[in-house]
């Protein structure tokens, strides 16, 4: 009976039991959900019973410290604290909540205190420091997280461990110098930690006087056989734009590595995507000649004849010439231009019968008639790439090439042959494509076959998202306005055709003869703005003055006007380098014409000739 | 200001009066300059024949710069300009791309007999000097752009940036203008915490707020936010003009409202918002609104409400707004404000958008709603004696401008109605200040 009696009561208390555990649980959960709803005050009488209950339960305390804090009741909190310290008074939490009220309370004083004193009284652990930090951290008082976090490192087995946590507050409260210093410790510890290094450094680095202050530290470090430092001093200067330092570093580096030239060669590709091409060319020039058996010297010698190049055409677009509607090319033989192709015919050497070498016979090519007026030369560059590699995605613009080549020839022939061969070919691009066809239309336009070149000109305007479309668009007006004039428009097509072989001296007195009918108004207008523009080409600026300034003066009468006008204000620009009397001519455009479709080019000469907008006043 | 046509006629016809001769005496120097200068003025017309609406508040701003005066058209079309001709303004004109009419002093007269007759609702603002703007912009980057440094830039008007060292140290005082723009005066970081709280912005810009607050002296953002907030009403109440867009509008009349509790959740000033922060507000410290709920869920995207949300416009197709229409003899000063080419404007978003009519207080004049809906998207009033003007959205032609978009390009929106509300405000402090009765 008494084991009867007993088993039942066992059964009774475990079940109030769990009917207590249940209940507390509810009423946590209930707690728990009121303070995510931001509800405190309902949630306080709800966990100062269950903590008073549990006093024991590290949940409900933190959730009551929690509570208390929302409300700002922080002598509750304090009080709380305190009363669970006598029971765990080596417990490194509790003094960090301790101080971490007292800050919210307002007095740092006694926070700091807390802090302090829990870090001397208990146990010297790094751990203790880490924690008490990351509650100095949570106050966003960073100068006393790093204290503490320094005084941690210091008797750390891992200092890297803080020297990570040291660099990020540093770079947050802006002592760049020291967290550049802390990040290139832990390299001095762990050289496998570069990428990581900087990485962090590199968040940083751009915000002002970071850069500065950080470059000292790593030339320090640099002079140590840790070649971690080198690399990160070479990124650093590359941040710098100092690339020359850069380099030497790279070549320290390649010193000990031995590897080639691979680090040189990236740093090249860098330089010239960032287009500092002196130093480029010198970087593959470097590789060229120190590694010729490296694997990397392909690379090298293809970028090498690239940089040279992009160093040429950068020169060009200073050309004096271009601002004109028509210039003669400076055809140059100087060695800069023939150490380029000698790049190139290198590469085609050693790597024949490649798309490579196809492309740089193309560049051969166009540097031999652009740049040289080499003709028959380029062609046999171009005739090469058609003949060797019919299927090379280059021979498109071998065509092209051609087709330019024969028409500065005045080969008309020639030209249409090479031109209807990109026009025909389906497997060529669209736009390679369409600008054959104009050219077709323009060779016949040249021919005298006028009804020909309106057929050809209607198939090309149908699309008007053609790049061609205006070009085309100008053409067509021109035959659609002179269409009883044939004789006329031949004598103009001619003069076209002269223009196009640079014989601007002929050119000029074809214009001139039908400029001087005035029956035909448009035909005459365009032949006198082309006469113009001839002597223009011809270096004759004065007589180009004169033919501008005639047409401007016509004002309406003359739908070229505005464009004599423009070309008079680029005169005085480009040619005279007045700007007052520039500035003087393009306010005198848009005065005159407020519609013309120059009004955009002649306001932005007028902004850039001014100065600076945010310097000009209206 | 002067800007009452009826002080004019009262004066003159006390004149007449009084002085019969002195009527032939005026008219005669009036005449003087038609028969001596063909080329008069520059009507700068606004209407839909303008090229560039834009730039047309720059160059009248530059001719006052200059020193030179000018007449500002209200509702002749479109709200015009009027300006003295001189070569200077016609080739800035020609060059910038602003359409203008150069006109005979007679023709001008017309103009003015126009404007002024009394069956027309129209008048003239004599435009006296350029104003002197500052623009409240944070030192730091910020991944979003400002719809008035834009307009003020493309435009070509000056500016002077001016962060919260400068109010705390009183240069307020030096400035006509001031706008304010995305800033947020409750010290909560535009509460982008829930979406940017680990980007480097964010972080960033919540260290360079905390920086300046412990220069300034403040244990907290939030606190030297509402000292800011407070020096900026103090300077309207002094005279100045306030112009506020997007979340600087109700943030600012929030922080005002909050002065005596705390708002700010842990994340954003390192303690608890006082639980009570709801009842603590205290309205009568606000300029335009009342009787708000604050949003205190640090999570959500929404200081209070105030702002119209994003479900309640609907669909962009139809998010239009209209402006009122004032006399512009006897109400110039919304009329001003409300000057444009066209009456109904494309409707754009904003962290705050537009405001619900009913927590506006009624002393603010309602410039610009959405018709048959509670949002109202321009307001004006007036404290002390100086005004404000609060716009809602963010960009006048980016209807969503996201965290991260490109700035807009102006030069694709000349004729921007939206934007030209803004330069309305820039050259409302120019318009001639009327004798303080003494």
């Amino acid at each position: 009976m008494i084991k009867k009696i007993l088993f039942i009561g066992f059964i009774v208390s475990t079940v109030l039991s769990a009917q207590q555990i249940y209940d507390e649980s509810n009423q946590y959960l209930l707690a728990q959900s009121y303070i995510q709803a931001a509800q405190y005050q309902k949630a306080l009488p709800i966990m100062e019973s269950l903590y008073k209950s549990q006093p024991s339960n590290y949940e409900y305390f933190n959730a009551l410290n929690n509570v208390y804090t929302q409300l700002k009741d922080y002598d509750a909190s304090i009080a709380l604290i305190e009363d669970r310290m006598k029971i765990s008074n080596a417990d490194i939490n509790l003094y960090g909540m301790l101080g971490s009220t007292y800050y919210l309370k307002g007095n740092d004083k006694k926070a700091f205190e807390v802090w302090d004193n829990a870090l001397k009284t208990l146990p010297q652990s790094e751990v203790n420091y880490r924690v008490i930090a990351n509650y100095a951290i949570e106050r966003r008082t960073f100068d006393k997280a790093i204290e503490y976090l320094k005084k941690g490192q210091n008797i750390s087995s891992n200092p890297i461990y803080f020297a990570y946590d040291l660099g990020n507050l540093y770079s947050l409260t802006m002592q760049y110098k020291d967290a550049t210093e802390e990040y290139c410790f832990i390299l001095s510890i762990n050289p496998t930690q570069l990428s990581t290094v900087e990485g962090r450094i590199l968040t940083y680095i751009n915000k002002p006087g970071a850069l500065a202050v950080s470059l000292p530290v790593v030339e320090k470090y640099t002079n140590s056989e840790n070649l971690n430092y080198k690399f990160l001093l070479a990124r650093l200067y590359i941040e710098d734009k100092s690339y020359d330092k850069a380099y030497k570093i790279y070549k320290e580096i390649e010193d000990v590595q031995k590897d080639q030239g691979a680090q040189l060669l990236n740093f090249a590709q860098f330089l010239y995507g960032e287009k500092v091409y002196q130093t480029s060319a010198s970087v593959y020039s470097d590789i060229i000649k120190n590694f010729p058996e490296s694997p990397f010297v392909s690379n090298a010698k293809l970028g090498y004849a690239k940089t040279l190049e992009a160093v040429l055409d950068a020169e060009t677009s200073d050309n004096k010439q271009t601002w004109k509607p028509y210039y003669n090319l400076a055809y140059n033989n100087s060695p800069e231009v023939n150490k380029v192709i000698a790049a190139y015919v290198e590469i085609t050497k050693l790597y024949p019968h490649s798309e490579v070498a196809n492309e740089a016979y193309l560049r051969i090519g166009e540097i031999k008639m652009n740049r040289q007026g080499n003709i028959k030369d380029a062609e046999s560059y171009f005739n090469r790439i058609i003949e060797d590699s019919p299927m090379s995605q280059y021979a498109s613009a071998a065509y092209e090439d051609l087709g330019k080549s024969a028409l500065l020839q005045g080969d008309l022939n020639s030209a249409f042959s090479y031109f209807s061969k990109i026009a025909l070919n389906g497997r060529y691009p669209a736009d390679k494509r369409n600008y054959a066809n104009y050219q077709l239309a323009r060779i016949n336009f040249f021919r005298g076959n006028f009804q020909q070149t309106k057929d050809e000109l209607k198939n090309i305007l149908s699309n008007l998202s053609d790049n061609n479309a205006n070009d085309a668009l100008e053409l067509s007006l021109l035959m659609n306005t002179s269409p009883d004039d044939s004789s006329n428009l031949s004598a103009f097509a001619s003069a076209e055709l002269l223009a196009e072989q640079k014989k601007f001296g002929e050119a000029a007195s074809k214009y001139k003869i039908v400029a001087s009918d005035p029956k035909k108004f448009m035909l005459q207008n365009l032949a006198a703005l082309r006469e113009g523009e001839m002597e223009l080409a011809l270096n004759a600026t004065d007589s180009a003055m004169a033919v501008f300034q005639k047409i401007a003066d016509e004002n309406e009468k003359n739908i070229y006007a505005d464009k004599a006008l423009y070309l008079l204000g680029n005169i005085y620009q480009f040619g005279l380098n007045n700007k007052t009397k520039a500035v003087e001519t393009y306010e005198n455009l848009l005065a005159k014409f407020p519609n013309s479709l120059y009004l955009d080019d002649a306001r932005s000469q007028i902004v850039k000739l001014k100065g600076n907008v945010s310097d000009r006043p209206m | 200001m002067d800007i009452n046509a009826g002080d004019h006629r009262i004066a003159f016809n006390f004149m007449k009066k009084t002085c019969p001769m002195l009527e032939k005496i005026l008219f005669a120097l009036l005449l003087f300059p038609i028969f001596a200068f063909p080329q008069s003025k520059i009507l700068i017309y606004m209407d839909l024949k303008q090229t560039d609406h834009l730039r047309a508040y720059g160059i009248t701003y530059h001719a006052l710069e200059r020193g030179e005066k000018a007449d500002w058209l209200l509702n002749y079309r479109g709200g015009s300009f009027m300006l003295d001709y001189t070569n200077r303004t016609a080739n800035d004109c020609r060059v910038e791309g602003v359409a203008f009419d150069a006109i005979s002093a007679a023709q001008a007269a017309d103009i003015y007999a126009t404007v002024q007759n009394e069956d027309n609702n129209m008048s003239v603002v004599r435009l006296e000097k350029a104003p002197k703007i500052a623009v409240y912009v944070p030192p730091s980057f910020q991944p979003w752009d400002d719809a008035v440094t834009l307009v003020l830039d493309y435009a070509k008007i000056p500016y002077t940036k001016i962060w919260n060292d400068e109010i705390l140290r009183g240069d307020l005082s030096k400035y006509d203008w001031l706008h304010l723009h995305h800033e947020d005066f409750t010290g909560q970081y535009g509460k982008f915490y829930a979406s940017f709280s680990n980007a480097q912005w964010y972080i960033d810009n919540q260290l360079q707020y905390e920086r300046d607050a412990k220069k300034n002296g403040f244990k907290k953002v939030s606190d030297m936010m509402k000292a800011v907030a407070q020096d900026i009403k103090d300077y309207v109440g002094r005279g100045g003009f306030l112009f506020a867009m997007c979340s600087a509008t109700d943030t600012f009349d929030i922080a005002l409202a909050a002065e005596h509790t705390d708002i700010c959740a842990s994340m954003f000033d390192g303690d608890p918002a006082d639980p009570d922060a709801q009842q603590k507000l205290d309205y009568s410290n606000t300029l335009a609104f009342t009787n708000f709920k604050l949003e205190m869920n640090p999570y959500v995207y929404s200081f209070s409400n105030i702002n119209v949300q994003p479900g309640e416009i609907g669909s962009r197709e139809n998010d239009y707004f209209t402006l009122f229409d004032f006399s512009a003899k006897y109400d110039p000063v919304p009329c001003m404000l409300t000057q444009d080419h066209v009456n109904v404007i494309h409707g754009f978003m904003g962290q705050t958008t537009a405001f619900h009519k009913e927590l506006i207080k009624k002393n603010v004049t309602i410039l610009a709603e959405r018709q048959g809906t509670d949002q109202v998207k321009y307001i004006h009033g007036n404290y002390g004696r100086g005004t404000f003007t609060f716009y809602g959205g963010h960009d006048p032609e980016a209807y969503q401008h996201l965290v991260g978009d490109p700035p807009t390009d102006l030069a694709l929106h000349k004729n921007s109605p939206g934007y030209r509300l803004i330069l309305n405000n820039v050259l409302f402090p120019a318009a001639k200040q009327k004798k303080q009765k003494t």
